[in-house]
C-alpha cells in the first residue's frame, strides 16, 4: 500500500503548496466536508474506515465500535484446541485513531435514514452523508428452541470469539476421557461456512492427543458442507473414526437444546453430550434492522456494485450482515468488500457512478495443527448482482501431498498476519 | 507510474477546464481490482508472498502463468483463472514497480 501512502503524502504536499485550491468549490464541498460514519470495527468496518481516511483525507470519518478492542474469529479454532492464545486474536484501535479516524467507543442504537443521523448509547448523535454498516452477526436467541443466553453458558457457541472461546476450551480440557463432544450446526446461511468443520478437525486433534477414547459427533442441519470431500478425507486420515458427521436427513437436524440435561434433540432422537457446542441461528447485527436495511430473512440485501442497501438510500452494508452469495460470510470477503465499498463511496461523493469490478475470496481451514485446505471463488458484481466467474475458483486438490497441505497451512497463517495488519495494525 | 497516478487523482476536478482527464487513480478500476490482492499481499512484508520491489513485467508473467497452468491447484491458480489478460495486465501495472 505504498502507493496509497505516497499518494497521500503527495496530496498533502500539493495542498501545502496551495494546489488544493485547484479543486472546484463544488467538489471541495462535496468531498471535504463529507461526513462518513462506519458502524462496526471488525474486518469490514476497520478496513473501510482506514481506506476512506486515505481516499478522502479531508472528510470527517467516524468509526463507531462498541468494544475497546477487537477479538478475531479466524484462528480462534486453534485457541480452542490449545494451540494459540487469545492475545494473538486481540487487536486495539489505536492505529486507526492516529490516521484521522474518530473512533467512537459506543454502541450505535438507532439510525434515522431521513435525517441521516446515527444515535449512540453514549447519548451522542452523528450525522452522515454516507453510512457504512459492518455490524457482523447477532446470534438469533430462541430461534433454536431452548438455546438462549443462559443456555450458552452451558453449551457455548464460541461463534463470536472471546469469553465463549475460552469457556469451550475449558470444557474440553475438563471433559472426562471417553466423553462425547457434540457440535450442532445451524442451517445455512451462517458466518464462516467451513468454520464448524475446521473446528471439528482441530478439536479431534486435541482429543486424539489428550483423550483418545473420546467421540465427536457433528449434528448438521445441512445436507452438505463446504470442502466436504477434503474434510472427510482428512478426518479419516488423521482421526480414524473419532468424528461422526450426520446430515440433516440422517437425523442430524437439531430442533431443541436442553442445557440442563446437556442434550440435543433431533427430529428423531436425543443425543447427550459431555461438551456441547452449538453453532446457532444467526442474522445481521441488530443495528442493520434498526436502520431498515435488513429484510425478513434477517440479512441485508444490497446493490452488489455499490454495496448500497437495496432498502434504504445512503446506507451501505458490507461483511457478514449482507446477502452477498455466492460470496461467503468470511473475513476475507468482509475486508475486500470494505475496500470496494470505500472506493464506491468516494466515487459517489465525487459525483461519479459506482463501477463494477471483479472480487475474489479464499478461505483456509486447518485440518490438523499444521495442514490446511482452501476454497476460492472469483465474482463479478456488475448490474448490482454478484455472480461466479465461470471456470474459476474451487477447492484444494484431493489427494495432494502432505507438503502441499502444509504449504496451505503456512499460507493461512501468513494470510491472518497480512489481513489483520491491513485492518488493525 | 506512481507519480502519474498521484497527479491524475487531482485531475477530474479540472474536467470543466477542458483538461485531458482519467479518473482518480485511487478510486478507479485499478484500485477496485487490486482490492482483492492487498488482504494477503500488502506492502511491507508480512504477506503470503511479498510483492515488494517486484517489477510489473515479472508480476504479469507470474499471474498469467497461474491463469494458464491448467494443472495448478494452489489458491492463486484457482483465482487467477477468473481474470482476463487485460485485468491481469492492469493489476500488474498497479502493484508492480
Ligand atoms: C470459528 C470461526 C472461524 C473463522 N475463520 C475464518 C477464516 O479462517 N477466514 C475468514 O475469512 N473468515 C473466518 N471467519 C469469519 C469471520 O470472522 C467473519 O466473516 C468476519 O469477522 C466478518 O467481518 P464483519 O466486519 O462483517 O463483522 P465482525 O468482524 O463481527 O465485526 C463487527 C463489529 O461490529 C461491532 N458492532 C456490531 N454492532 C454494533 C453497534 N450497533 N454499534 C457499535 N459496534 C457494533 C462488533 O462489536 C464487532 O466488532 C471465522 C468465523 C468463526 C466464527
Amino acid at each position: 500500500m505504498t502507493a496509497g501512502l505516497t499518494r497521500r503524502r503527495l496530496l498533502a504536499t500539493l495542498s501545502a503548496l496551495g494546489l488544493g485550491a485547484l479543486l472546484s468549490p463544488a467538489s471541495q464541498a462535496r468531498t471535504a466536508k463529507a461526513g462518513i460514519v462506519v458502524v462496526g470495527g471488525g474486518f469490514g468496518g476497520a478496513t473501510a474506515a482506514r481506506l476512506l481516511a486515505r481516499l478522502l483525507p479531508a472528510a470527517r470519518i467516524t468509526l463507531v465500535e462498541a468494544s475497546p478492542h477487537y477479538v478475531a474469529c479466524p484462528f480462534s479454532n486453534l485457541v480452542l484446541a490449545g494451540l494459540r492464545e487469545m492475545e494473538a486474536q486481540t487487536f486495539a484501535y489505536s492505529a486507526l485513531s492516529g490516521e484521522g479516524i474518530t473512533v467512537a467507543r459506543a454502541r450505535a442504537t438507532d439510525v434515522d435514514t431521513v435525517a441521516r443521523t446515527v444515535a449512540l448509547d453514549s447519548g451522542a448523535t452523528l450525522s452522515y452523508d454516507r453510512l457504512i454498516l459492518s455490524p457482523g452477526i447477532d446470534l438469533h436467541w430462541g430461534a433454536l428452541e431452548g438455546y438462549d443466553l443462559a443456555a450458552a453458558e452451558r453449551m457455548p457457541h464460541a461463534w463470536k470469539a472471546g469469553p465463549q472461546t475460552l469457556l469451550l476450551r475449558e470444557q474440553l480440557r475438563a471433559m472426562p476421557e471417553g466423553g462425547v463432544v457434540l457440535i450442532s450446526v445451524t442451517a445455512a446461511p451462517f458466518r464462516c461456512p467451513p468454520g464448524p468443520y475446521e473446528r471439528a478437525s482441530l478439536i479431534a486433534g486435541y482429543l486424539r492427543q489428550h483423550k483418545p477414547r473420546a467421540k465427536l459427533i457433528v449434528l448438521d442441519s445441512n445436507e452438505a458442507f463446504s470442502k466436504q470431500g477434503l474434510f472427510q478425507a482428512a478426518w479419516r486420515q488423521h482421526y480414524g473414526d473419532m468424528i461422526e458427521w450426520r446430515s440433516a436427513s440422517n437425523f442430524g437436524r437439531v430442533i431443541r437444546a436442553d442445557a440442563r440435561a446437556m442434550e440435543l434433540h433431533t427430529d428423531f432422537d436425543t443425543e447427550r453430550g459431555d461438551v456441547i457446542n452449538v453453532v446457532p441461528p444467526q442474522r445481521a447485527g441488530a443495528i442493520a434492522a434498526r436502520a431498515g436495511a435488513a429484510n425478513a430473512s434477517g440479512w441485508c440485501p444490497i446493490d452488489a456494485t455499490s454495496f448500497e442497501s437495496a432498502l434504504v438510500p445512503g446506507v451501505h452494508v458490507i461483511g457478514d450482515a449482507t446477502i452477498a452469495a455466492p460470496m461467503p460470510k468470511s473475513a476475507f470477503s468482509a475486508n475486500q468488500q470494505a475496500k470496494v465499498c470505500a472506493i464506491q463511496v468516494a466515487r459517489l461523493l465525487a459525483g461519479m457512478a459506482p463501477e463494477p469490478t471483479t472480487l475474489a475470496n479464499t478461505c483456509y481451514s486447518y485440518t490438523t495443527q499444521d495442514t490446511a485446505i482452501s476454497v476460492s471463488g472469483v465474482y463479478n458484481n456488475a448490474d448490482g448482482v454478484f455472480s461466479n466467474v465461470p471456470g474459476a475458483g474451487g477447492v484444494s486438490p484431493s489427494g495432494a501431498t502432505p507438503a502441499f497441505r502444509q504449504r496451505e497451512g503456512r499460507q493461512a497463517a501468513d494470510w491472518f498476519r497480512a489481513i489483520t495488519r491491513e485492518a488493525f495494525l | 507510474m506512481r507519480c502519474r497516478g498521484l497527479l491524475v487523482g487531482l485531475l477530474p476536478w479540472l474536467a470543466g477546464c477542458g483538461a485531458v482527464v482519467s479518473e482518480p487513480a485511487a478510486i478507479d478500476q485499478a484500485a477496485l481490482l487490486t482490492a482483492s490482492c492487498s488482504g494477503c499481499h500488502a506492502r511491507g512484508g508480512q504477506a503470503i508472498a511479498s510483492l515488494d520491489g517486484m517489477p510489473a513485467t515479472e508480476l504479469e508473467a507470474k499471474l498469467l502463468a497461474y491463469r494458464n497452468e491448467a494443472e495448478g491447484g494452489s489458491s492463486m491458480h484457482r483465482m487467477a483463472r477468473g481474470y482476463s489478460a487485460e485485468q491481469i495486465a492492469l493489476i500488474a501495472r498497479t502493484l508492480g514497480e
